[in-house]
C-alpha cells in the first residue's frame, strides 16, 4: 500500500484551472486579441489619418500662408513711409486688408486650437451653458494647463499610441473586455456541473472551497493577462500605425476615485467639479487600466458566483449580459441606479461627473460605482462560497 | 455492528482466490443510518452498512432503489440529510480531505474533460493528489489500462469502453485503501472484464475493501464476498456469507392457484415456473423445513419438493420482486 496522498495545494487546483482554461479557450483568446488590437488600432488610424494629417497640411500651408502675408505686410508698411501723403490712404485701406487676411488664415488653423483663443472661449459657455459645466471645466483646465506650459496651439484629432490605451480601457471599449470576461467566466462551475466532471474533481480535490477560489483566481488571472496583453498590444500596434506620442502629454481627471479617509461621508458622494488633477497621459493610461481591470474583476466574481448559483452557463451568461447592459442604462433609474452591479461601467469614462448632474444623482461618481461593484463582488464570493459547499453532485 | 457479524466476517472466505489478510476490527467504511431527502422524495431512507478492510461488496439494486446517491454520499459528493458516513473512523462530511484520502472511485459514467488528452486528464489527478510522475511514468499507467496509443487523443474522441478504461487508471492511481466503483464494467469488452475482475480480486486479497454496485450480476457473483440488496432507498437484504450457497425451493402441488394465494398473502418472493411447478426464495437454510412443514398443516397436497442453490440471479430477483410482480421491471 502507498503512502496517503496528500491533500492538494492551492497552487496545483490552480494550476490545473489555468491549464483547463487555456486548452479549452487560448485559441479563441488569441484570435479575440488580435482582433481586438488590429480593430481598435486599424479604426483610430483611419480617423487619424483622414482628420488629422489633413488638418496638419493644412496648418502648414498656412503658416506658410501667414508668412507670406506678414511679408506683404511688411512691405506695405515701408510703403507707407515713403509714399506721398495723397497715396497713403490707398496703402492704409490696402495694409488693413491685408491684416484681416492674416487674421483670417491665422484663424482658420488647419483644427489646430489656439488654446489662448479656447480658454476665453470656455470662459464664456461656462456662464452661458450651466449643464456642461463639469465638461467645460475639464476642458478649461486643460487649456489653462497647455498655455501654462508654452503649448499655444493643441489639435485634438493629434491621437498617439499613448493616448489610445488610456481611450480604450477609459471609455466605453471596455464593453468588450466585459463581453470576454462574461465567456470565460460564466461557465466557470456550471459547465463542470453540466458534464460531470465536477463529481470527479471533488473527488481528488474535496475542499470545495478551495476549488471553487482557484477557479475563480484563474478566470480572473486570465481575463487580467487578456487586458494586458490588449494594453500593450494596442499601444505596440497604434503607435506603428500613427506614431508613440508623449508620455507626458496631459491628461485631466475631475472625480474622486480613492477612498481617501477625507472622502467618507457626504464627500464621497459628491463630484469633485471645481478639482481637477492633471496627469501626464503614461499615469492616466495606468489607472485607466487599474481601474478597468478592477471593474471587470468584480464582474468576474458576480459571473463566478452566478455559474454556481444559477448552476447553469446559458443562465449566467444571459444575466451577466443583462447586468452589463443595465450599466449603461443605470443612470435612468434615478439613485436605484446605485444598486446596479455594473454602473461602474458608464462610469469609468466620466471623468467630471456629467451622468451625476445630467440625470441629478450627485452620488453617480466613478468612486460610488466602483464600491457598488466590489459590494456585489463581495456578496457574490460569499454566494458562491456557501453555495459550492452545499451543491450536491 | 454486533460481535457474531464479526465473528461471521473473520471465519468466512472470498469466493474467489484465497484467505483474507488479517481483518482489523475498525471498519474501513461505515454508513450510520444515513438518509437523504430531495424535497418530498426520499431517496435514501436510513441505510447503516459497515464494510471491513478486503471485503468486496456487491451493491444491488434496481434503477432508482438509491444506490447511486449512496455512492455519492460516500464520496462525500451528496451531504446526507441525515446521519453520517466515515471512512477509517473520519467522517466524510466534516473532514473530507483525510476521509478521502486512499479513496479511489468510479462514479456511474465515467466524465472527463473532452477537451483534454488522457494523458492531460490522468496528470491533472495526478497534480492534484500531490504526486510528480515522468512522462514515462505516465506513459506506462496508461499502457496499463490499454490506453498506450490513445494517449495523445483528445478524451471526447474515446469510445465507452476506453473512457471506462481511463476511469480505471483514475481510480487506481495511487494504490486506494477503499475502492467505490457504480458500473465500471460499462463498455468494457469480455477480455478487459476478466482482467478488471482478476485486478479487483487480487486488490481485495491485499486488503482492498470494494464497494461494488453492477447491473451484471455474473461478475458481483464472481466477485463478491458480500451483498447489499437495496430497493426504493431501504436496504431490504444483505448476505455477509456469499460462499454459503443460497437455497431455494423447487415445488410442485396439486392446488397451484391455492399455493399462489397462501405465499403471496406471506410477502413470500416466489417465481411460476414449468409444469405447475413454483420457485420459492429461501433467505435463512432453516425456512427450508419449516416452509414444507406449513405446506402440509395448510393441507397442501405436496407433489415434489426439492431444494437447489440458488444463484445470484434469483437471489436478487427474489428479493427484489414484490408477489406477483413483473420481474422484467428490476
Amino acid at each position: 500500500m502507498s503512502k496517503p496522498a496528500n491533500p492538494p495545494t492551492f497552487r496545483a487546483v490552480f494550476r490545473n484551472e489555468m491549464e483547463k482554461i487555456w486548452i479549452k479557450r487560448g485559441k479563441a483568446l488569441i484570435i479575440a486579441l488580435i482582433i481586438l488590437i488590429a480593430g481598435v488600432s486599424l479604426v483610430s488610424a483611419h480617423t487619424y489619418h483622414q482628420t488629422y494629417q489633413p488638418a496638419a497640411e493644412n496648418a502648414q500651408n498656412n503658416q506658410q500662408a501667414a508668412a507670406q502675408m506678414r511679408q506683404q505686410i511688411a512691405q506695405t508698411q515701408r510703403a507707407l513711409q515713403s509714399v506721398p501723403q495723397g497715396k497713403k490712404k490707398a496703402l492704409q485701406q490696402q495694409l488693413a486688408q491685408q491684416q484681416q487676411a492674416l487674421q483670417q488664415i491665422q484663424q482658420s488653423n488647419g483644427g489646430t486650437v489656439n488654446e489662448r483663443l479656447q480658454v476665453r472661449s470656455l470662459q464664456n459657455s461656462l456662464s452661458t451653458i450651466p449643464t456642461q459645466r463639469g465638461p467645460l471645466l475639464e476642458q478649461l483646465a486643460l487649456a489653462r494647463y497647455r498655455v501654462s506650459h508654452g503649448l499655444l496651439s493643441y489639435n485634438p484629432a493629434a491621437d498617439s499610441g499613448m493616448r489610445l490605451v488610456g481611450l480604450v480601457f477609459g471609455g466605453d471599449t471596455l464593453v468588450l473586455f466585459a463581453l470576454m470576461a462574461v465567456v470565460i467566466a460564466s461557465d466557470t462551475v456550471s459547465a463542470e456541473l453540466h458534464s460531470g466532471t465536477w463529481g470527479i474533481l471533488l473527488l481528488h480535490a474535496p475542499r470545495r472551497r478551495q476549488v471553487y477560489l482557484a477557479k475563480w483566481a484563474a478566470a480572473l488571472l486570465i481575463l487580467w493577462g487578456f487586458m494586458l496583453a490588449a494594453a500593450v498590444g494596442i499601444f505596440a500596434f497604434s503607435s506603428v500605425l500613427m506614431r508613440v506620442g508623449s508620455t507626458l502629454e496631459p491628461h485631466v481627471v475631475g472625480m474622486v476615485t480613492t477612498l481617501l479617509p477625507q472622502n467618507f461621508g457626504p464627500s464621497l458622494v459628491v463630484p469633485a467639479q471645481q478639482v481637477f488633477h492633471i496627469m501626464p497621459q503614461w499615469s492616466y493610461d495606468l489607472l485607466a487600466l487599474v481601474l478597468a481591470m478592477l471593474t471587470l474583476g468584480g464582474f468576474v466574481t458576480l459571473l463566478v458566483g452566478l455559474s454556481v448559483v444559477t448552476r447553469s452557463t446559458v443562465g449566467a451568461l444571459i444575466i451577466g449580459v443583462l447586468v452589463l447592459l443595465s450599466g449603461f442604462f443605470a443612470a435612468l433609474a434615478g439613485p436605484a441606479s446605485l444598486l446596479d452591479p455594473a454602473v461602474s461601467f458608464p462610469l469609468i469614462s466620466d471623468w467630471t461627473g456629467t451622468l451625476a448632474m445630467q440625470d441629478n444623482v450627485r452620488a453617480l461618481t466613478l468612486g460610488t460605482g466602483l464600491t457598488v461593484t466590489l459590494i456585489w463582488a463581495a456578496a457574490a464570493l460569499a454566494v458562491g462560497l456557501w453555495r459550492v459547499s452545499r451543491t450536491d453532485v | 455492528m454486533g460481535l457474531d457479524r464479526q465473528a461471521a466476517h473473520h471465519a468466512r472466505q472470498p469466493l474467489y482466490g484465497g484467505a483474507l489478510m488479517s481483518a482489523s476490527t475498525q471498519p474501513v467504511l461505515s454508513l450510520n443510518h444515513v438518509t437523504k431527502r430531495y424535497h418530498q422524495t426520499l431517496a435514501v431512507s436510513d441505510v447503516s452498512l459497515d464494510l471491513y478492510r478486503g471485503d468486496i461488496c456487491g451493491f444491488l439494486g434496481p434503477n432508482g432503489a438509491g444506490k447511486t446517491t449512496t455512492l455519492r454520499m460516500i464520496l462525500g459528493l451528496v451531504q446526507p440529510t441525515r446521519g453520517s458516513v466515515a471512512i477509517h473512523g473520519i467522517n466524510v462530511h466534516t473532514s473530507p480531505t483525510q476521509a478521502l484520502q486512499g479513496v479511489g472511485a468510479i462514479i456511474e459514467e465515467s466524465h472527463f474533460y473532452p477537451y483534454l488528452t488522457g494523458e492531460q486528464n490522468l496528470l491533472q489527478v495526478l497534480r492534484l493528489r500531490g504526486l510528480k510522475v515522468t512522462p514515462s511514468d505516465l506513459r506506462e499507467r496508461l499502457h496499463a489500462v490499454g490506453l498506450g496509443e490513445a494517449a495523445h487523443r483528445r478524451v471526447r474522441g474515446y469510445s465507452l469502453g476506453m473512457r471506462q478504461r481511463l476511469a480505471l487508471a483514475l481510480a487506481l492511481i495511487q494504490a486506494p485503501q477503499l475502492l467505490i466503483l457504480d458500473e465500471p464494467m460499462n463498455g468494457l469488452d469480455p477480455a478487459a472484464m476478466r482482467e478488471f475482475r482478476t485486478h479487483l480480486a487480487d486488490m481485495a486479497q491485499a486488503g482492498v475493501t470494494i464497494l461494488l454496485s453492477s447491473h451484471i450480476l455474473s461478475e458481483v457473483e464472481q466477485l463478491a464476498t458480500r451483498l447489499v440488496f437495496m430497493k426504493e432507498g431501504c436496504i431490504v437484504g444483505r448476505d455477509d456469507q456469499l460462499g454459503t450457497p443460497t437455497l431455494q425451493l423447487q415445488v410442485r402441488v396439486t392446488d397451484r392457484d391455492k399455493l399462489q394465494q397462501w405465499l403471496s398473502e406471506r410477502h413470500h418472493a416466489f417465481t411460476p415456473g414449468p409444469d405447475d411447478a413454483f420457485t420459492v426464495a429461501v433467505i435463512d437454510e432453516m425456512d427450508c423445513p419449516r416452509l414444507v412443514r406449513e405446506w402440509v398443516w395448510a393441507g397442501f397436497d405436496i407433489l415434489e419438493v426439492r431444494p437447489t442453490a440458488q444463484s445470484l440471479e434469483s437471489q436478487y430477483l427474489a428479493r427484489m420482486t414484490q408477489p406477483g410482480e413483473d420481474v422484467t421491471n428490476v
